[in-house]
Parts: structure tokens; C-alpha cells; sequence
């Protein structure tokens, strides 16, 4: 098997032919026996010179020995101890040659040796599998002889041929290895489980034919996931991150790993944490060899430099504390590294780095601080301290902050040795000076008159508010803006960090629940950004798990932690929501009467929601309610509130009449000068997984209305000091009495409720809201007048309010169906609905109960029933 | 990716090519990494500032001769580990005759 890469021809050696195999098998035996011969033979060689210098320190005694006479004599024991050295030299020249390309190299750290850079122009793509990888792929044969045994056992028949090598016998021969178990670990997947399986429906033939894959094909893809990660063999986890891409769909194995969730990216994620682990580990022990030359004082090697008085009392000198890893190790902006490296070597030597809080800018210092401790830099950064200027510290110092910093700076000038660090340099745009000028001022002037080089960090936002137009600024400094990582980038950021954790945490993490952190923090917390807020979950839950009994972190507990920071029930549904859910019907409807159309848009969108079939780009769900006053709209609200989310604190009504006015949006957004939030903006925040009721939604002034469009359409909304609020968690419900009179001439005339809202759609709605804005609502709901069974209905349900508070002082009281007819009849207005009922009740019924009270003819135990006889209450 | 067929009999063919070559690496390297442990690259570069930014007239001289007894000091250790480390690459390059000449004498005194 051939294949090219531009001038480079791959062939593939290790073909699966019982005789090449047995041959290797039988290669690598005798080489063993060899080896072992010969170090037998290194032994004997140096008891041979041993016995040669006794028998001729016995004879002629020492100068036998230190003229080296034993080792001219000729005599039988230096022969055997010269030809063993001849043997021990191959030996020595075998061993070198099995481990060449292993070495590492002390002094180009920045040298990128890509193991394509081949000076053959054909590459045997077997001599790049590693050790593990030649006997894992030769293993396969054994997996494909069992496998006929079996078919011919089976069917009864001996094919008499050698059999075919398939895919499943190199994944059975791949689950021998022990990487490739520990990534099935990571999984929280056996693999004697997956053996198993595989195993068994390695027989059907309708799974796992020849035609299904190209295996001839998978060394070649191996060498490409190889190439991915700059790894220089082909190690068992790249043939199985080869596997999926040379089989079909229909293949056994993929419907293996997609039973236990195992995709393509998933593989290649995980092998990359492991390898890259292995690459850590390998550069610490580098760099513990390079940095025990770096000084540990002021002094640098050149003794060019002063001790830093200043400095050290404002500065942290992190060059120092990498020498003794006393700093987070630092990994994934390597990249970003170089590119600094470049715009050093090429400008001013002044760089501001822009990225957001938690974007990896002090992972950025800490890598730099972790090259210049082992010289690993350009020649402009080699023999420096990189120094971090302690804002703070300069601010809060009570002396002249003016004067401290240009005497800091003159002091770094001096030494000459020196890198100034400023996180957070826009802080100094902000500390105004007596003079007038601020300290970022005075830093520019220094530098443009002083030699100096300041690596700064900001974020982006802080960038173009305070530095951009600040004064020379632009010339001082050359802008750098932090990449944004990738998904695959932060989850092995994320990865590496949970083996550090791991190790301090006596925990384990899989990999599933590293998966969740990222992606349930990149969802849920706003106002963070990744790699950090996904390494703060894993923090948090390895600080858990260290105390638990299993001590393993799991998707659960990753949910459990989010869930507790946001307040979103992140998890995958829990046996009490999905109950409610599903039933949610018929717990509603026990509270708001009639209205079914209503519920059951508002059940369903819910369920579509929570079930994860909603766009997550828009809010949870929207619904626009219509209809006359009193007749459940806003019931039906606080009726999901109490069902749906159990507490009050997630439901925030606004009344938005309210923000009828020119100043309506100010009201409702907050503005720029002012830190308070308004209620929305604070509730949104505080519960981004909540329910936001808007009563009397055609009141609110055209702004607003306009401003809906957007939270409806994309699911944010921008408070007045700028905050973007994420509202893709959120229930809207807007109602309105809008086109009321139309609903109730609509029933009156015997129409349809589809046949009114058609005519409200053409007709009535156009006045108060933009077809826009009604588009945007997953469903406009109309609500029809109640019936006077359901006004009676109503007024049972009141009635039974009444019975609650009655119960709570030890009475017991019921109503016959006369009161509630009286109440039914009396209270309702069809101009006001059902609203006039609770007064109804609290001017008659309440009035009358009390009186009872008063007289004692009602007291805690009593047990009575209340008639209404002649058009009064009495006690029955 | 080197298939260089490495037995007893094309051991001196491999000892004095490939092999060679990595002893050179590897003295390359060990030679690297001693001159890196000294400095000396690194001081002979600030050759002519003064030590401690001491720019005085007195400090500059007393400067370049301290710094030539340094360099003196850091070349002579430099020196003696290139020195040290050519020694073995001496011995590298002198076994295998070493060793096969001794054998021939040993054989033809047997004789």
C-alpha cells in the first residue's frame, strides 16, 4: 500500500501475512536471546578480567595491575574479556540505536522538529509505529485466526484459507493495550465489556464484512492523527483514533462507540490529553535542568545588573518563582508565546495584551516567565527577570504614587536585567495624579525616553475605553490580541489541569465530566470567560470529591455545581421534573379553570424546551396571552411559577404600564451613570433560569416594544451600563387586553377561537403591536370569556382559600354549592372577569366568618357548614 | 526509520558513520549544554559593560579586568569540559580498533 504526500512517498510494511508475522515474531526472539547471550557474555568478560588481574596481582603483584599488564597478557581470561568487550560494544551500539530520535535536545526549545522533515523520499510507515503499536497490529492476526476458528466451529466447514484481517480484530488486539484501556477508563467504559461485544458480533456478517471498511487504509490514517499532534510515532491511540474514519457507518464498531458515546472527536480529544501530558512531563524535566542555572538573586549571569530595592518591594519576581515552580504551570498559549516573540524581536519591545478576564493572559506571563527561567527565549528576553509591577501596591502605599512609579521604573532602567509585567494597565489610566496627568501618562513618557520593556495585559473592552486614545500610547506599545481558543483547545486545557488536580485532589476525573464543565459553563455563566470559568467547576468539584467516597467527578456532580451557582437546573431531567412536566396539564388546570387552549401551549413549549429541542439562540419559551380582563392570564403565570420552578424568587412580574412613558426604556434597562439595576436586569442576573410575566404589555411605549423584537428574536438583552443579559433561559409571557371587545362580540357571535384570532391578527392587533413582534412569539394564545360553570368553578377555588386560612385557625368549614352559585352569580362582571369574585368574598363571606369568630361561635375545632338561605349566610 | 542492518559484522561500518554521528551529536549537545551551565556565551556578550552599572571611570576599568579574570576563569571550565567531554568522544572514536587489534594480538599470541 502507497500513498503520497507532495514529495514524499508512505508505503506500509507491516502487512498481516502469517509468515511476515511469525518472522518478526521469531526477529524479535532471537534478538532477545541474542541480547541476552550477550550480556551473559559481559559478565563473563569482566569476571574473566577480574580473575586475569588476581591471578596476575597474585603473581607479580600491583604494578601487575596499575601498568595495565593484565590486559596485554595473553592468557585465556583477557581473550574472553576482549572478545566480550567487542560484543559489549554492539550491544552499547544496538542499544544507542533502538533509542535514537528519542533524545532530547537541550537548547532548541523553539526548534520545531516535524518528523515529516524526513530526508528519504519513501517512509516505511511500520517503522514509525512505536513498540506497543507493532505488536498490538501484529496481534490482530492472532484475533483473526481465533475468529475463523470460530466461523468454521460455527458452520461446520474449514475454509482452508488464511483469514481475512478486519477491523474488529485490530480494536480486540488495540483493548490489550494499556493506554488505550485507560482511555476507555476515562469513559467510565470497560474494556472487557467493549471486548465482549465486539467479540460477539464480530461473527455477524452483516456487520462486519470486508466491504465495510478499508483497513488497508488505517496505518496511513494513524500517521495523519499522528501529524495532529506533532507526534513523532505512531502509538497504539492513534490507530485507534484511525479506526472510525476507515470503517462505514454500518460497521459494528461504530455502532459500539456510539452506544457508549465515544465519537471521533471524543477519541481524538482524549488521546491528545494523554498525550500531551506525557509532553508536560517531558518538558518539566527539561526545564528542572535548564533553570538550575538561572540565578536566584537580583545579579544576573552577566553581573550587569543592580539589586532592585524598589522593585522588589513593589514587583514579584516571577522569573524566580518559576525557577522553583512556585506558579500555576502553564499551558496552551505556546502559540501566542511565539507570536509574541516575533512582534519583540521586531518593534519596540512594548507589548499590551488584549484578552478578556480568564482568557489565559496570565497563563500568557506565566509561560514567559517559565521559558525565561530556563533561557529558553530569544536572545532579547535571555539573562532578564520578568518582574510584575504590583499596581496595587503602588496605589495603596500612602506615598506619592507619581514619584514611587518613576522611581520603580528608573530602578528597572538601571539594572538593565529587567522585564516589567502590568496586568490590568488600564487601572493606571484611572489613578489621576495631583498634576493632572495620569500614572499611564507618566509610564508612556518613561518609556519613550527609557529603555525599557513593559509586557502589559488588558482586556479588550478596557483597551479601546481607556488606551487606545490615551496619548503616545499606540507608539509605546504594540497591540497583541490573545487568540480565542477552540472547544478542543479549552477541553484539553481544562484536561491537563484535572491531572494536576487529580494529583492533588486524590480524585479522578472523566472525561465526560470535563466535557460538561466546558460546555455547561460556556452555556450557564455569563460574565466569565473559558478556560477559567470551566477550570473553576473542576476546582470546585475536585475539592469535592477529595471528601467523598468514590472520589471520582462525574457529570452529576459538574451539574450539581452549576446548577448551585446559576440557579438553571442544568442536569439532564430528574425523575420529580420530568413527572411535572409531563403532566403539567393536568397540575395546572387544578388551579386555572377553562383556558385548556392556553395550558396546553404553555405545556407544550415547555416540555419542547426542557427536552433540548429549542433553538438555544432565543428565549425558553414565549407566549403573547389575549383576552379580556379577569379571565386567567396572569393565573396561569403564577400558576407555572408555583408548579413548574416551586419558589416565588423566579418569577418577576412587571406591570408595563409602568414604562408608558418617553423614559420607559431608561426605566426598564437602567442607565450608564448609575450601578443600581433596575428589577429586571437584577433578576435576570440573579436567576437566569426564571419567568418573566409582562402584564399589560400593549401599554408599553414603542421603544420597548421594539426592544422585545431583539430578546424575543436572539435571547439578550443590553442593560443600560452595557451588560449583555443572557435571556435564553428565560419564560416569557406577555399579556394583554388588547382586542378584547373583539374576543367578546367573537363569542358572542358563536365564532371560533381560531376564527377570532384570524380576525384579530387581520383586524385589531396591527393597532398596538408590529406583525414582527407577533411572529416572534412561539404562540399568541387567545383567551375566551369564562362560562358560568366555570365562573362557579372559580368560585369554588376562592371559596377553598377561604376554607385554607379557616383551617389554619383550627376551624373546619365547608360551603354548599348555594354560596358558590351566589358568589358566581353576584361577583362576576363580564367587564371585569373573574377579579371581582376575591372582593366579593372578602366583603360578604370574609365579614361573616369574622363576626363568628368574634362571637365564638366559630373556635378552634369547631366543624361547620355555611348555606346561604334567603339571601343570608348561616351556619349549618 | 533507519534501517541500517546492525549486526557484528557491519558493526564497524555503523560505528564509524552513523554512529559517529550521534557520538558528534551527543558531544555537540553535553559541549552545549556545559557552556550553558558556565555562562560564558552570556558574560562574553556584556564583555564590555561595566559590572553593576558601575560607569565610572574607576568602575569601568576595574570592570574589564575583573571581567577578563572571569572570562579566564569560565573559558578555562568551559575549555576543560569540552576537554573532558572530547575525551570520551576520543575514546569513541579509538575502541573498536582497540578492542579488535587486541583481539587480533590476543589470537596470534594463542597461535
Amino acid at each position: 500500500m502507497k500513498a503520497k504526500s507532495g514529495k514524499i512517498s508512505f508505503v506500509f510494511g507491516g502487512n498481516l501475512e502469517p509468515e511476515r508475522v511469525s518472522r518478526e515474531r521469531l526477529k524479535a526472539f532471537l534478538e532477545n536471546t541474542l541480547l541476552l547471550m550477550l550480556w551473559s557474555l559481559l559478565v563473563l568478560g569482566l569476571l574473566s578480567l577480574a580473575m586475569a588481574g588476581y591471578l596476575g596481582f597474585k603473581a607479580w603483584g600491583m604494578p601487575y595491575i596499575t601498568e595495565g599488564k593484565f590486559l596485554l597478557e595473553s592468557s585465556t581470561y583477557t581473550f574472553v574479556f576482549w572478545i566480550s568487550a567487542l560484543t559489549d560494544l554492539y550491544l552499547w551500539a544496538k542499544y544507542v540505536e533502538k533509542n535514537a530520535g528519542t533524545q532530547d535536545s537541550d537548547l532548541n526549545g523553539l526548534e520545531e522538529k516535524s518528523w515529516q522533515q524526513v530526508k528519504e523520499e519513501t517512509v516505511d510507515v511500520y517503522e514509525l509505529f512505536d513498540k506497543p503499536a507493532k505488536k498490538a497490529w501484529n496481534n490482530s492476526l492472532k484475533f483473526a485466526q481465533k475468529r475463523q476458528q470460530d466461523l468454521e466451529k460455527l458452520f461446520n466447514e474449514k475454509t482452508g484459507q488464511a483469514p481475512k484481517i478486519l477491523a474488529t480484530d485490530l480494536l480486540l488486539s488495540l483493548l490489550e493495550n494499556g493506554n488505550v484501556a485507560s482511555l476507555f477508563y476515562r469513559i467510565g467504559v470497560n474494556v472487557k465489556d467493549v471486548a465482549e461485544v465486539v467479540k460477539n458480533y464480530s461473527l455477524l456478517a452483516g456487520k462486519n464484512r470486508a466491504d465495510m471498511e478499508n483497513f488497508a487504509q488505517i496505518p496511513f490514517s494513524a500517521l495523519q492523527e499522528a501529524s495532529k499532534l506533532h507526534n513523532k510515532a505512531i502509538d497504539p491511540l492513534m490507530l485507534l483514533c484511525a479506526l472510525p474514519s476507515c470503517i462505514n457507518d454500518e460497521h459494528i464498531i461504530q455502532a459500539v462507540f456510539l452506544n457508549i458515546n465515544l465519537s471521533q472527536e471524543k477519541l481524538e480529544n482524549i488521546a491528545s490529553w494523554l498525550f500531551h501530558l506525557k509532553l508536560l512531563s517531558d518538558d518539566l524535566k527539561l526545564f528542572s535542568r535548564l533553570s538550575k542555572f538561572k540565578p536566584d538573586s537580583d545579579i544576573n549571569t552577566g553581573l550587569t545588573s543592580v539589586p532592585t530595592i524598589f522593585l522588589d518591594r513593589y514587583g514579584q519576581d516571577l522569573t524566580r518563582l518559576a525557577k522553583y515552580a512556585r506558579l500555576p504551570v502553564a499551558l496552551g498559549r505556546a502559540n501566542d508565546l511565539k507570536e509574541m516573540f516575533k512582534i519583540a524581536t521586531a518593534g519596540t519591545g512594548n507589548i499590551v495584551v488584549k484578552g478578556d478576564v480568564g482568557s489565559g493572559r496570565t497563563t500568557l506571563i506565566n509561560e514567559l516567565a517559565y521559558k525565561m527561567a530556563s533561557e529558553q527565549v530569544p536572545v532579547i528576553y535571555q539573562d532578564k527577570r520578568l518582574v510584575k509591577l504590583e499596581i496595587s501596591a503602588i496605589l495603596g502605599s500612602g506615598q506619592k504614587t507619581e514619584s514611587l512609579l518613576v522611581q520603580t521604573l528608573k530602578e528597572a532602567v538601571f539594572s538593565g536585567n529587567i522585564i516589567l509585567v502590568i496586568e490590568d494597565i488600564h487601572e493606571l489610566a484611572k489613578a489621576v495624579t495631583a498634576s493632572g496627568l495620569s500614572l499611564l501618562d507618566i509610564l508612556v513618557n518613561f518609556l519613550q525616553s527609557h529603555e525599557l520593556t513593559v509586557i502589559a495585559t488588558t482586556s479588550v473592552e478596557d483597551y479601546t475605553e481607556h488606551l487606545r486614545d490615551a496619548p503616545n500610547f499606540e507608539q509605546v506599545f504594540n497591540p497583541y490580541e490573545l487568540r480565542h481558543l477552540s472547544r478542543n483547545e479549552i477541553l484539553l486545557a481544562a484536561c491537563i489541569r484535572c491531572s494536576l488536580l487529580e494529583a492533588h485532589n486524590d480524585c479522578l476525573f472523566k472525561y465526560q465530566a470535563i466535557e460538561q464543565a466546558v460546555d455547561l459553563s460556556d452555556i450557564y455563566i455569563r460574565g466569565q470567560n473559558q478556560p477559567q470559568k470551566a477550570i473553576a467547576v473542576l476546582v470546585e468539584a475536585a475539592a469535592r470529591a477529595k471528601h467523598a467516597l468514590h472520589k471520582i467527578v462525574s457529570e452529576t456532580l459538574i451539574q450539581e455545581i452549576i446548577s448551585e451557582k446559576t440557579h438553571i437546573p442544568a442536569q439532564t431531567l430528574k425523575e420529580d421534573e420530568t413527572e411535572k412536566l409531563l403532566h403539567l396539564e393536568e397540575l395546572m388546570s387544578k388551579r386555572v379553570i377553562g383556558q385548556r387552549a392556553a395550558v396546553t401551549a404553555v405545556a407544550e413549549g415547555l416540555r419542547r424546551a426542557r427536552s433540548g429541542l429549542a433553538s438555544g439562540a432565543r428565549p425558553l419559551a414565549s407566549f403573547l396571552f389575549l383576552g379580556p380582563t379577569g379571565v386567567g392570564k396572569t393565573e396561569i403565570a403564577r400558576t407555572l411559577a408555583d408548579i413548574y420552578f416551586g419558589e416565588d424568587r423566579f418569577l418577576l412580574r412587571l406591570d408595563m404600564s409602568e414604562y408608558h412613558g418617553p423614559d420607559g426604556i431608561t426605566k426598564l434597562l437602567g442607565r450608564s451613570d448609575t450601578d443600581n439595576d433596575t428589577p429586571i436586569v437584577r433578576h435576570i442576573k440573579n436567576y437566569p433560569f426564571c419567568l418573566l410575566l409582562l402584564d399589560e404589555f400593549e401599554k408599553a411605549s414603542p421603544e420597548i416594544t421594539n426592544l422585545f423584537l431583539q430578546i424575543l428574536e436572539d435571547g439578550r438583552l443590553t442593560s443600560g451600563r452595557g451588560e449583555v443579559l443572557d435571556l435564553t433561559h428565560t419564560l416569557i409571557i406577555a399579556t394583554s387586553n388588547a382586542g378584547s371587545t373583539d374576543i367578546q362580540d367573537g363569542i358572542r357571535q358563536g365564532l371560533s377561537i381560531d376564527r377570532i384570532k384570524t380576525r384579530l391578527f387581520n383586524q385589531t392587533l396591527n393597532k398596538f403591536f408590529p406583525p414582527e413582534l407577533l411572529n416572534r412569539f412561539d404562540a399568541v394564545v387567545v383567551f375566551s370569556p369564562l362560562t358560568q360553570s366555570e365562573i362557579e368553578h372559580v368560585s369554588l377555588l376562592q371559596l377553598q382559600a377561604l376554607q385554607k386560612e379557616l383551617l389554619q385557625k383550627g376551624v373546619k368549614a365547608s360551603f354548599t354549592i348555594n354560596v358558590a352559585r351566589d358568589v358566581a352569580e353576584n361577583a362576576y362582571d363580564p367587564s371585569l372577569g373573574a377579579r371581582p369574585i376575591r372582593r366579593y368574598i372578602q366583603d360578604h363571606l370574609e365579614a361573616f366568618v369574622a363576626t363568628l369568630l368574634l362571637q365564638k361561635k366559630l373556635k378552634r375545632g369547631s366543624i361547620v357548614t355555611i348555606d346561604l338561605v334567603d339571601g343570608e349566610y348561616r351556619l349549618v | 526509520m533507519n534501517n541500517f542492518p546492525l549486526n557484528l559484522l557491519t558493526l564497524p561500518i555503523w560505528w564509524y558513520t552513523r554512529g559517529l554521528t550521534m557520538a558528534w551529536r551527543w558531544y555537540q549537545r553535553r559541549t552545549n549544554f556545559a557552556l550553558q551551565s558556565t555562562g560564558l556565551a552570556l558574560f562574553a556578550r556584556h564583555m564590555w559593560e561595566p559590572l553593576y552599572q558601575d560607569y565610572t571611570k574607576s568602575g569601568r576599568i576595574l570592570s574589564f579586568f575583573l571581567r577578563i579574570a572571569v572570562l579566564c576563569y569560565k573559558a578555562l571550565i568551559s575549555g576543560l569540559s569540552l576537554l573532558y567531554y572530547g575525551l570520551f568522544l576520543l575514546v569513541y572514536v579509538s575502541v573498536l580498533p582497540a578492542v579488535l587489534v587486541m583481539i587480533i594480538f590476543q589470537i596470534l599470541s594463542h597461535a
